[in-house]
């Protein structure tokens, strides 16, 4: 156990390192006149990373501006959430908008239409960004309308987080330090059952009540049925019912009070995991940090393929946009394309929060790959299922927050799994009836 | 002067004690007691639990069960960290600044209107004062998208003035020192007229002295609403050096996570001012709240 | 007094003698005008004008994220009357309305005469039962937020202490309003307890020392006396009462963190135009929703005009 913590902090300070050569990299090869503003420009940036995360971009923010001192930098820190986004959007519409913000990529499609403006190829290209570097459904997201909006710098899928003292016990290790393999609904559900003798509670943590939490499994498995959701502005909802009447079924089989607690809120299921009250714990890997302080035996891996081959995993991109400007000036806004190129070749000291790096320079570098538990769930970046484009759907979103609420009436057999989808269905062709204010 | 005082309001500042519970049986005078104390218990619980949280070293704000004295003892990180950071101190100043401001102008723009409405005639007096007392009805919470828009077009999003203009026409305000203007007897003020003062001399040097303790009761009672305002501040603004304590608190609950000892001591600090305010000025600002309250009455 | 404040000028004031005939005082003083004119400005700018800019926007798509603006008629009230979200925060507002009003009230009002028995320490009594009036709704919620989490948090604790079982204040979709009514009544309690108890101080103390001849005990007295004395000011404070609780959102909001709580049970529908307007970008519908709103407002407004009129006239 102190084995993991041990390795995971010489790996962090070894990426620290390594962040600082592929930074010193970066500068060199984007030491060209665009990026060149001798004057002392100036550059708002806004994001809404707190805690460990925080501290982090704290440091990306940093090393760009050590990287081009001439260039002051205003950064804001804004609480995650939907109010983020309603500033962002207010400051954009209101002509007061910063030069650089972050954004989750499942929450572009209403910003893009009116309020951000798309990236020049050809600026990131001379700053040494080009497609190719990029997870091909990452790059496809981040599109609106043919042309990119969105820089992405991380990915965040949904993860499996094993306690490997508890699994052990239970009996559900394999050779390689990793969870034998899991290849079904039935494996995962049995597998909560043998935990939960373990710790005498419950098998898997799984915030049910949570709407981010909820969403991510509802999402994940919901799209290895093969189910599509498909939201047209202005017409029906096109989905597979039967998958979604499905995917309510298995969360009602998870949330039996055994396997899963029902009633589990956000800020709850994390603690369970940390107290080791259960086994597997199913989140974004933002909770690494967590587990870490927590100093229990754990590692993290890719969540596996319950229904179907594909372990469609439902995930989340980190991502900076270019807010319109009122009236743009051209030196700010060359400082924003530098700051975030710069941000995304540093952002190996990023993955230490757990989200797997965008840019493959930095997600294929050695160093990343030598990053525990981070590297053994990168694949992940190849599967992700972003959430369905709609401009009430996406991370914190009104999509995330009903549909939230159906899963706990589930959870909490309020609802059946019939009843729930046809709630979550009604209303979703309601949010497509009503103009849209995109 | 003192017949112009709000007699009831001025009474609860100024009981007597003891003169009541005597007639009670001494039973009775025990259940009294008794329940007294509880239901204070109960109300000052909550602050006393935040107080212990917010002197707690972080790891152990958690335990369970409950523990009154952590076992590594009682510290004051927490509110080092919180000081430390002077986003507190930036957001205490914020709201100080816009709850004077508002205040001040508050209550001499209602007491301008109140007198003109109370003493003066001019065109359209009537319909004016009719649509202001029909103001009352208007909760400001739905006013908030229109004002948005309002504010933004004119220029003054995340701006101090664009905090505090919207919240300067209460027409309850008017409405309560208009009643007050109108029973203060006018020979006073004729008898300054006769001598040539003019409307607002009149008005600043005598009916402004008798009106001393509404005045104060009106401003407190402003004062308070603004300085707890929530919703407009935290639509406005976006710039985090212009939020004010409530707006700027709900900020600190999503970014300290779990550490409980941090959160409950900003908690505390932002609420300190007003209560050591009130420990000062106890009697006035219950009279202040309970006149205003009351309708002016 | 009056006189020695502006001096000895001893000029003849014609001008203000002369339309004194007409009505009594109210032409004494010209330029009316120009004391209500700062009041007007702001009152124009800053009610009266979103107020007429609400409405109309109330007919018209407005988007938040930059789309045109277009005219859509009543379509906006037409989708209004089909949103169950609507009608069910709606509902949620109407009972939070009913279940704090009533421990508001009854709550005040025993404190109230609890403290004017005038037992020893009243500043202590009224520091204890008003201060947390004074608190930012923030520092409220932040502190009962504390206290009420699931398994760390103070009240549950203290249940579980006492071999009671536990609560979900935050997570169980039935507590929840609940939760909010009572961070609301710990709140809001001393200033209605601060209005019953100027009523209370305010009756003659000749009063009681005639019932205390005719032998009254302290607790009938209360009955048969005091509480009946006390109606007119009940029904002021049930009414801000009502006013008050039907505008509820700070604590909700705050509490919950937006969501609106476990199945959005906690959410008021002044959470529903916040999160029309500012979060799903619909200003427009927003509008609308906020006009049923102000429409239930001003119904319960002239409730209380007509209730203090009857009141002025029976006490005349």
């Amino acid at each position: 156990m102190t084995r993991t913590t041990l390795s995971r902090r010489t790996a962090l300070r070894a990426a620290g390192a390594a962040a600082l050569g592929v930074g010193a990299a970066g500068l060199t090869s984007c030491a060209d006149p665009v990026t060149g503003s001798g004057s002392g420009g100036q550059l708002a940036y806004w994001n809404f990373f707190t805690g460990g995360d925080g501290e982090r971009m704290v440091q990306l923010v940093d090393s760009y501006r050590d990287e081009a001192p001439q260039v002051q930098v205003t950064d804001t820190t804004l609480a995650w959430g939907a109010p983020y986004y309603t500033k962002l959007a207010m400051a954009c519409a209101g002509g007061r908008a910063p030069d650089l913000a972050t954004m989750h990529m499942s929450r572009l499609p209403p910003f893009a239409a009116h309020l951000l403006d798309p990236f020049d190829l050809d600026e990131l290209a001379a700053r040494g960004i080009t497609a190719d570097q990029f997870p091909e459904r990452v790059w496809d997201k981040a599109q609106h309308d043919g042309q990119l909006y969105a820089l992405p710098l991380d990915t965040h899928p949904m993860v499996l987080y094993v306690n490997t003292d508890l699994c052990d016990r239970a009996g559900l290790m394999g050779t390689d330090g990793q969870l034998a393999p899991i290849t079904s609904a039935e494996q995962f559900l049995d597998a909560g059952r043998r935990l939960a003798d373990v710790t005498g509670s419950t098998g898997i943590s799984w915030a049910a009540a949570d709407g981010l939490g909820g969403w991510m499994m509802f999402w994940s498995v919901f799209r290895q049925l093969g189910g599509r959701l498909e939201l047209p502005q202005g017409g029906t909802a096109q989905v597979d019912r039967d998958a979604m009447v499905q995917a309510f079924s298995f969360i009602r089989d998870l949330t039996d009070g055994t396997i899963c607690s029902p009633t589990l809120d956000g800020p709850a299921a994390p603690a369970v995991f940390a107290s080791q009250q259960a086994g597997l714990f199913v989140l974004g890997p933002w909770e690494l940090i967590t587990a870490e302080t927590a100093g229990i035996p754990f590692t993290m891996q890719q969540f596996p393929a319950l229904f179907g081959d594909q372990p469609l995993i439902r995930a989340d991109s980190h991502s900076f946009v270019l807010p319109r400007q009122a009236s743009l000036d051209p030196a700010r806004r060359s400082a924003a394309y530098d700051m975030a190129a710069s941000m995304l070749r540093n952002s190996l000291s990023w993955a230490g929060g757990g989200h797997i790096p965008a840019l493959s320079a930095v997600s294929d570098s050695p160093e990343f790959l030598a990053l525990q538990p981070q590297a053994n769930y990168a694949g992940a970046a190849d599967v992700v299922e972003y959430d369905p484009d709609a401009y009430f759907s996406g991370s914190g979103s009104q999509l995330m927050s009903f549909g939230g609420q159906q899963i706990l009436s589930v959870s909490t057999r309020a609802q059946t799994p019939e009843q729930a989808t046809d709630t979550f269905l009604t209303w979703v062709d309601q949010q497509l009836a009503i103009p849209s204010p995109v | 002067m003192s017949t112009l005082t709000a007699p009831r309001a001025e009474a609860v500042a100024t009981s007597r004690s003891g003169a009541r519970v005597r007639q009670h049986s001494p039973l009775g005078r025990a259940l009294i007691v008794t329940a007294l104390v509880v239901v204070a218990l109960l109300w000052l619980a909550p602050l006393a639990w935040a107080l212990i949280t917010s002197l707690k070293p972080e790891a152990e704000t958690t335990d369970v069960p409950l523990q009154v004295v952590p076992d590594a003892g009682f510290t004051g990180t927490a509110y080092g960290t919180v000081l430390g950071n002077d986003n507190l101190i930036t957001w205490f100043v914020n709201s100080t600044l816009v709850a004077v401001v508002v205040t001040v102008l508050t209550v001499a723009v209602s007491a301008l209107a109140a007198y003109g409405f109370s003493r003066c005639s001019f065109r359209g007096r009537g319909l004016l004062f009719a649509l202001t007392v029909a103001g009352i009805m208007v909760p400001p919470q739905i006013l908030v998208v229109p004002l948005y828009r309002e504010v933004l077009a004119m220029g003054l999003a995340d701006t101090y003035w664009g905090i505090i203009l919207p919240q300067l026409a209460v027409p309850t305000m008017v409405f309560i020192l208009k009643s007050f203007f109108d029973g203060i007897p006018r020979e006073l003020e004729e008898a300054a007229r006769v001598d040539g003062a003019g409307s607002f001399r009149v008005f600043w040097q005598v009916v402004l002295p008798l009106s001393r303790s509404i005045l104060a009761a009106v401003a407190i009672f402003v004062f308070i609403g603004a300085w707890n305002n929530f919703l407009w501040p935290f639509i406005i603004t976006s710039n985090p050096d212009l939020m004010t304590l409530p707006v700027g608190l709900v900020q600190v609950q999503s970014s300290f996570g779990v550490r409980y000892a941090q959160v409950m001591a900003s908690a505390l600090l932002a609420g300190l001012p007003l209560i050591i305010v009130f420990m000062l000025f106890q009697r006035q600002i219950i009279r202040g709240v309970a006149t205003t309250g009351l309708g002016g009455r | 007094m009056a006189t020695t404040a502006s001096g000895r000028t001893t000029v003849p004031a014609p001008r203000a003698r002369q339309p004194r005939r007409t009505t009594s005082s109210l032409t004494t003083n010209p330029g009316g005008f120009w004391f209500v004119l700062p009041f007007v400005l702001v009152y124009a700018a800053f009610t009266v004008f979103p107020v007429l800019y609400g409405f109309g926007m109330s007919f018209f798509n407005v988007s938040l994220a930059g789309a045109p603006t277009s005219f859509v008629g009543l379509d906006n009230y037409a989708e209004l009357l089909g949103d169950s979200q609507v009608w069910r925060t709606l509902g949620h507002t109407l009972l939070f309305t009913v279940i704090s009003t009533v421990p508001l009230v009854v709550v005040s009002l025993a404190m109230a005469l609890l403290v004017h028995t005038g037992v020893k320490g009243q500043w202590f009594w009224r520091f204890s039962f008003f201060a947390p009036y004074l608190l930012p709704v923030s520092t409220v919620v932040l502190i009962w937020n504390w206290l009420m989490q699931g398994d760390f948090g103070f009240i549950n604790g203290v249940l579980g202490g006492l071999g009671l079982p536990t609560v979900g204040w935050l997570s169980d979709e039935g507590v929840a309003l609940t939760s909010v009514v009572l961070i609301t009544v710990w709140w809001t309690v001393g200033f209605n307890f601060l209005l019953y108890l100027s009523a209370l101080q305010a009756i003659p103390e000749s009063v009681y020392e005639a019932a205390a001849l005719d032998g009254a005990g302290g607790w009938r007295r209360t009955v048969s006396m005091t509480l009946p004395l006390l109606k007119g000011t009940t029904g002021l404070v049930v009414v801000l009462q009502v006013l008050a609780s039907l505008k509820i959102f700070d604590q909700a909001y705050i509490l919950f963190g937006g969501s609106g709580g476990p199945g959005g049970a906690a959410a008021p529908i002044l959470q529903h135009v916040y999160d029309t307007g500012f979060v799903n970008y619909r200003l427009g519908y927003a509008s609308a929703i906020s006009y049923v709103f102000f429409a239930l407002i001003i119904v319960v407004s002239l409730g209380q005009f007509a209730l203090s009129r009857r009141r002025g006239r029976t006490a005349a």
